[in-house]
C-alpha cells in the first residue's frame, strides 16, 4: 500500500520469527509422524507456542482463547477420539498426497503473490488500522463503557457474528449429540445402600494409594479453577477474557473431575441431560437478550435500550448476559463432547492407571 | 531505617535479575537432561524437579520486578499453583509409567543404548 | 401492480413486525433450533419445526412485499450504523433466495416427516429438526447478510448442521457416514479457503461490510491482495457450490442422507452458495474488472460447460435413484455457472432464473423417489417398474418435474433454457448453445430412463413388491410433491414473479455499463 512505513527489527520481531520457526518445525512433526499419540501432543505444543507468538503480537484475547482451545481441552478431547481408534496412522499410499501437495503449493503461491502489496506488520496507516478499528478505538470507550475493546466488539460491535459463533458451538454439540450420543445417565453404583460403609471402605481399597496424591491435589485445585473460570467471565470486560475462555475453562474444571475420579463420578455431579439443556440454554440466553431488546423497541441486540436514561450502562448489562450465554453453550458443548466420546469407550479402570 | 528500604530498593532489579537468570538456567539444565539421560525415570527426574524450581524462582524475579502491586499477587498465586500441580503431575506421570510395567534402567552407564531410548508409558 | 397489492398486504400487519421482519426471519428459526433440542419428542419438534418454518415463510413473504414496495430493505444489528456494526441488506437477489429457502424448507419439512419417522430413531428425532432449524437458518442468515464475515459465520452454521444432518442417513446405509465425512472435509477446506479470502479483502480495505468493501475497493483501486482475495473467495464458495470440480462431495452426501435432508439441500444449499457467489463476483468485487472478465469467460464458463456434459453422463450411467439425481444437480448448476459466466445482465438473470426453477424440479424430484421409498422402499432405477399404475398421482407428479428438469415446453425448466439460450446467443457463444442443447439431450436419455420405467415396464409379480407397503398412503408427503409439480407448470405461464426479480437483481449488479 504506502511503503512509508517499515517493521522496525527490534527484539519482539526476533521473538516473533523464532516462535514462527517454532511452528513450522511442530507442523512438519505433526505431518511426519505415525504416532498419534504424539501427534496430539504435539498439536497441544503448536497451539502453546502460537499462543505465545498471540501475546508477542499483543493478541492478548486471541493468544488466552488459543491457548484454552488448543493446548487446554483439544488436547484432551483428540486423545480422547484417538483411544476410540488406533494408536498409530496407516499408512497411506504415497500417490494420494500429490493432489493435497498441489494444493498446498497453489495456496502458498497465492498468499506469496499476496504478500507483495501487503501494508508492512503494524503500520498505523494500513486500511485495517486506520479505519474501521481506528474506529472501534475511539468510540468503545464513550459508547459502551467497557474498557476492553475486544470485548465491545465482539459482543456489542459485532454483537451478531457472536450470536452466530455461539450458534456454531451449539450446532457441533448436537452433532456429536446425534453422531455419538451422550452415553446415558450415571451408572449407579452396584452395591446396597445397606452396606454402605463396607462398599466404601472396599470402595477405596479397590482405588488404592497410587493415586491419592492426584485425588488430593485435583480436590484442592477443581474449585480453585471454577472461581478462576468466574474471574475470567467477569473480568473479560476489563482485562482478556470472556464467555469463550471461561466456558473452557469451566469445562476443564469439570473434565479433570471425570478423569480423575471417573466419567461415573462426573456425570452424577453434572449430568449428561444438564448439559444437553445448557448447551441449548446458552444460545437462548444470548438470543433472548436480543428479543428483549425488540420487545423494548430497539434493533436486535441494541443493548443502549436496556437502560434508556445511561445507554453506556445498558451496554454494560447486555455485554454481560450475552456473555454468560456464551459461557454456558461453551462449557456445555465441551463437556457433550468428552461425555459423548467416553462414553464411547470402556470406562478406564483404576488397575489402568 | 528507610534508609534500608531505599537500598533494598536499589538492588530489587539486581536481585530479580539473578534469579530470572537462574531460573532460566535451571530450566535449560533440565531441558538438556531430558535430552541426555538414558532412560524415562531420569529424564523425568530431570525435567520435573528442574521446572519447579526453574519455573517458581523466574516467578520471583517477575515478582520482584513488579514490586508490590496486584500483578505481583497474581504471580504468587501462580507460583502457588505451580508448586502444587507441577510435582504432581510429575507424579502422575512416573506413577502410569510405574503401573505400565515400565522398569527403570539399572546399572552403570557404559554406553548409550539408543534402542531403550524411550519408553512408551501407556 | 403487484406492488400496490403488497402494500395493501403489509398494511394490514403491525409496523413492529414490518420494522424488524428481516432479522426476525433468520432469528426465529435460529432460535427455534435449541428450542427444538429441549423439546424431547420427535413429533412435537416436527409440529414446533413446522409453525416455527410457516412463521418464516410468511416473513420471507412480508420483506417481499417490502422489497417491492421500497427496492431494497436495510435492518442494522444492534442499532450500530453500518461500517461498525452488522447490517442485512436485502434486494432483489436476496429475497428471491430466501423465498426458495424459506418456502423449500417449509415443503420438504411437511413432505419429510413420515420418512423421518422411519429413518431416525425416536431418541434422535427432536435434535434432528434443531439441527434442521439451524440448517435452515443458517442458510437464510448467508442469503440475507450484508455483511462479509456474516456470510461466513453463517456459511458455518448452515454447513456443520448439513453435515450431521447426512449423517444421521448412517441408520440406514452406513456409507452416508463416509459421504457426511468427506463433505465434512472438503466444505472445511472451503470454508478455510473463503475466511483466508475475507482476511485478505480486510487487509485491503479495513472493512467488512460488503457494500464498503465495494466503496473502499474502488477508492483504493486494484492490488495482489485483492486479487489473492478474490481467487480465494471464488474457489471456497466453489466448493460449496459445487462447482465442477469441486463437486465430488456432492453425489454421495446427497443419495445416502435421509430423505428429509437430501430432498432440502438439493434444492436450497448449493443454491444459497450459488448466490454468495454472485454476489461476491458481481457485487463486492464488481469494480476489479481487470480479473473478473478473464475468469468469467476463461474459468468459470470451461468448467461450466464440463459439468452440464460430463456430469449429465455421468447421470444416465447411475441406477440408484437419488445418486442420478445428485449427478443431474451438479449438471444443472453448471447451467447455472454458464449464466453467470456470460457477465451480461440478461445471462445473469437467466442463470438465477434456472437455480430458482430448478429448486422446485429437484425438490419434487427428491419428495417423488422419498415417496416411492416410503411405500416401496424404492431405491434403484428398476424398482421403479410399475409404479405409474400403483402410485399415479406420485408417478404423474414426478414425470411432469423431470419433464421440467429436460426443459420441455409446458414446464418451468423450458423457460429458464431459453433464456439462457437467449442470453448465450447475445453473447455471441454459440459453443454454450451446443452444450445447453447437449446436455439437454442427455437429459432426455437419464429421465427417459426413470419415466419408462414408471410407465412402460410391469411391476414384478410376487417378488418383492411387499417389500415396505406402509399401510397410509403418506398424503402429508404428496402434498408438497403437488404443490411443486403444479408451481413446474404454473412458473412456464407466469414467470413474472421469479424473472421480475432476477431482471431485477442483474440489472442491480451488473447496471447498465458493466457488459
Amino acid at each position: 500500500m504506502n511503503g512509508e512505513f517499515l517493521t522496525p527489527i527490534d527484539a519482539f520481531t526476533v521473538i516473533d520469527l523464532i516462535f514462527m520457526s517454532m511452528l513450522v518445525v511442530v507442523g512438519i512433526a505433526i505431518v511426519r509422524l505415525k504416532d498419534l499419540f504424539a501427534v496430539v501432543m504435539l498439536s497441544g505444543v503448536y497451539s502453546l507456542v502460537s499462543a505465545a507468538w498471540f501475546v508477542s503480537l499483543d493478541a492478548v484475547d486471541v493468544a488466552f482463547t488459543e491457548a484454552a482451545v488448543g493446548a487446554g481441552i483439544s488436547t484432551v478431547l483428540m486423545l480422547g477420539a484417538m483411544l476410540l481408534t488406533a494408536r498409530q496412522a496407516a499408512p497411506t499410499k504415497p500417490a494420494r498426497h500429490w493432489v493435497a501437495l498441489i494444493v498446498v503449493c497453489a495456496t502458498g503461491a497465492a498468499l506469496l503473490y499476496a504478500t507483495v502489496d501487503m501494508p508492512s506488520f503494524g503500520d498505523p496507516l494500513s486500511a485495517p488500522n486506520a479505519y474501521i478499528g481506528l474506529e472501534y478505538l475511539k468510540r468503545t470507550g464513550p459508547e459502551t463503557g467497557v474498557p476492553n475493546v475486544v470485548s465491545a466488539v465482539l459482543a456489542s460491535y459485532r454483537g451478531y457474528d457472536t450470536f452466530g459463533e455461539t450458534t456454531v458451538i451449539l450446532t457441533a454439540g448436537l452433532g456429536v449429540v446425534l453422531i455419538l450420543g451422550l452415553g446415558g445417565p450415571a451408572i449407579k453404583r452396584k452395591k446396597a445402600p445397606a452396606k454402605t460403609k463396607a462398599a466404601k471402605a472396599n470402595q477405596s481399597k479397590i482405588l488404592g494409594a497410587h493415586h491419592v496424591v492426584l485425588r488430593v491435589i485435583s480436590k484442592l485445585m477443581i474449585p480453585v479453577i471454577i472461581i478462576y473460570g468466574a474471574y475470567v467471565q467477569f473480568h473479560g470486560d476489563f482485562g482478556p477474557g470472556g464467555g469463550f475462555q471461561a466456558g473452557l475453562i469451566i469445562a476443564s474444571a469439570i473434565i479433570l473431575y471425570a478423569l480423575i475420579y471417573g466419567i461415573d463420578a462426573a456425570k452424577e455431579a453434572v449430568p449428561p441431560s444438564l448439559v444437553r439443556l445448557g448447551a441449548a440454554l446458552g444460545v437462548l440466553i444470548y438470543g433472548g437478550v436480543g428479543v428483549i431488546n425488540l420487545l423494548l423497541g430497539g434493533n436486535f441486540l441494541e443493548y443502549n435500550i436496556l437502560n434508556p436514561t445511561h445507554p453506556a450502562h445498558g451496554q454494560e448489562l447486555g455485554i454481560m448476559f450475552v456473555e454468560i450465554g456464551v459461557l454456558v453453550t461453551v462449557a456445555s458443548v465441551m463437556l457433550i463432547i468428552f461425555y459423548g466420546f467416553t462414553s464411547r469407550q470402556p470406562d478406564i479402570k483404576d488397575k489402568d492407571w | 531505617m528507610s534508609d534500608f528500604l531505599h537500598i533494598l530498593d536499589i538492588l530489587r532489579p539486581y536481585v530479580a535479575g539473578i534469579a530470572l537468570l537462574s531460573g532460566g538456567v535451571i530450566v535449560l539444565i533440565g531441558a538438556s537432561g531430558v535430552l541426555r539421560l538414558p532412560d524415562f525415570y531420569t529424564r523425568l527426574h530431570a525435567a520435573g524437579v528442574t521446572d519447579t524450581l526453574g519455573t517458581l524462582l523466574v516467578l520471583l524475579g517477575l515478582i520482584l520486578l513488579s514490586g508490590f502491586t496486584l500483578l505481583s499477587g497474581k504471580l504468587a498465586l501462580v507460583g502457588l499453583f505451580l508448586l502444587l500441580t507441577s510435582p504432581a503431575a510429575t507424579h502422575a506421570v512416573a506413577n502410569a509409567a510405574h503401573k505400565a510395567g515400565l522398569k527403570p534402567r539399572l546399572g552403570t552407564v557404559k554406553s548409550q543404548a539408543p534402542g531403550e531410548a524411550s519408553g512408551d508409558p501407556s | 401492480m403487484s406492488a400496490l397489492i403488497a402494500s395493501d398486504i403489509l398494511s394490514l400487519l403491525p409496523a413492529w413486525v414490518l420494522m424488524h421482519a428481516a432479522a426476525l426471519l433468520v432469528v426465529t428459526p435460529l432460535l427455534s433450533g435449541p428450542i427444538a433440542l429441549i423439546l424431547s419428542r420427535g413429533r412435537l419438534a416436527w409440529a414446533w419445526a413446522l409453525g416455527i418454518s410457516i412463521i418464516t415463510f410468511m416473513l420471507a413473504l412480508v420483506l417481499y412485499g417490502q422489497v417491492l414496495e421500497h427496492g431494497s430493505v436495510m435492518y442494522v444489528f444492534g442499532n450500530w450504523a453500518p461500517p461498525v456494526g452488522i447490517t442485512y441488506n436485502i434486494d432483489a437477489l436476496n429475497i428471491l433466495i430466501l423465498l426458495i429457502v424459506a418456502g423449500m424448507g417449509l415443503l420438504s419439512l411437511i413432505n419429510g416427516l413420515p420418512s423421518v419417522m422411519q429413518e431416525i430413531e425416536p431418541k434422535d428425532q427432536a435434535p434432528f429438526f434443531a439441527a434442521y432449524m439451524l440448517c435452515l437458518a443458517g442458510l437464510m442468515g448467508v442469503a440475507i447478510t450484508g455483511d462479509a464475515f456474516n456470510v461466513f459465520v453463517f456459511l458455518e452454521i448452515s454447513s456443520i448442521s448439513t453435515y450431521i444432518l447426512v449423517a444421521m442417513g448412517g441408520s440406514k446405509d452406513r456409507r452416508a457416514l463416509t459421504s457426511s465425512f468427506n463433505y465434512l472435509i472438503l466444505g472445511t477446506i472451503g470454508a478455510t479457503f473463503f475466511v483466508i479470502g475475507l482476511g485478505l479483502v480486510y487487509m485491503a480495505t479495513g472493512t467488512l461490510n460488503m457494500a464498503d468493501i465495494t466503496v473502499q475497493l474502488h477508492e483504493n483501486g486494484d492490488s495482489r491482495v485483492v486479487r489473492a482475495a478474490f481467487a480465494f473467495i471464488v474457489i471456497g464458495l466453489g466448493l460449496k457450490t459445487a462447482m465442477f470440480p469441486l463437486h465430488t462431495w456432492l453425489p454421495g452426501a446427497y443419495s445416502y442422507s435421509p430423505t428429509m435432508v437430501g430432498t432440502f439441500l438439493a434444492s436450497t444449499a448449493t443454491k444459497v452458495a450459488f448466490y454468495a457467489m454472485v454476489r461476491f463476483i458481481f457485487g463486492v468485487f464488481s469494480t476489479g474488472e481487470p480479473f473478473d472478465g478473464a475468469l468469467l469467460e476463461l474459468v468459470l464458463a470451461p468448467m461450466a460447460v464440463a459439468a452440464m456434459i460430463i456430469c449429465s453422463v455421468q447421470a444416465l450411467y447411475q441406477m440408484d435413484l437419488r445418486k442420478l439425481l445428485a449427478y443431474s444437480s451438479v449438471a444443472q448448476l453448471g447451467y447455472m455457472l454458464l449464466g453467470l459466466s456470460m457477465g451480461t445482465a440478461a445471462g445473469l438473470s437467466a442463470g438465477l432464473l434456472h437455480m430458482f426453477n430448478h429448486a422446485l424440479m429437484k425438490g419434487a424430484l427428491f419428495m417423488g423417489v422419498g415417496i416411492f421409498g416410503l411405500r416401496y422402499g424404492v431405491r434403484r432405477v428398476p424398482d421403479l417398474a410399475g409404479l405409474g399404475k400403483t402410485m399415479p398421482v406420485t408417478a404423474a407428479a414426478f414425470t411432469v418435474s423431470g419433464l421440467s428438469l429436460i426443459g420441455m415446453p409446458l414446464t418451468a425448466g423450458f423457460v429458464s433454457k431459453y433464456y439462457l439460450i437467449i442470453a448465450a446467443l447475445e453473447r455471441g457463444w454459440w459453443w454454450a448453445v451446443a452444450a445447453i442443447l447437449a446436455s439437454s439431450v442427455l437429459a432426455i436419455f437419464y429421465v427417459w430412463k426413470m419415466v419408462e420405467m414408471m410407465y412402460l415396464r410391469e411391476a414384478p409379480k410376487a417378488k418383492s413388491r411387499a417389500r415396505k407397503p406402509q399401510a397410509k398412503a403418506p398424503l402429508l408427503a404428496l402434498i408438497p410433491l403437488l404443490i411443486l409439480a403444479v408451481a413446474n407448470v404454473w412458473f412456464f405461464f407466469d414467470a413474472s414473479l421469479p424473472k421480475g426479480l432476477t431482471d431485477a437483481a442483474a440489472a442491480a449488479l451488473l447496471g447498465g455499463g458493466a457488459s
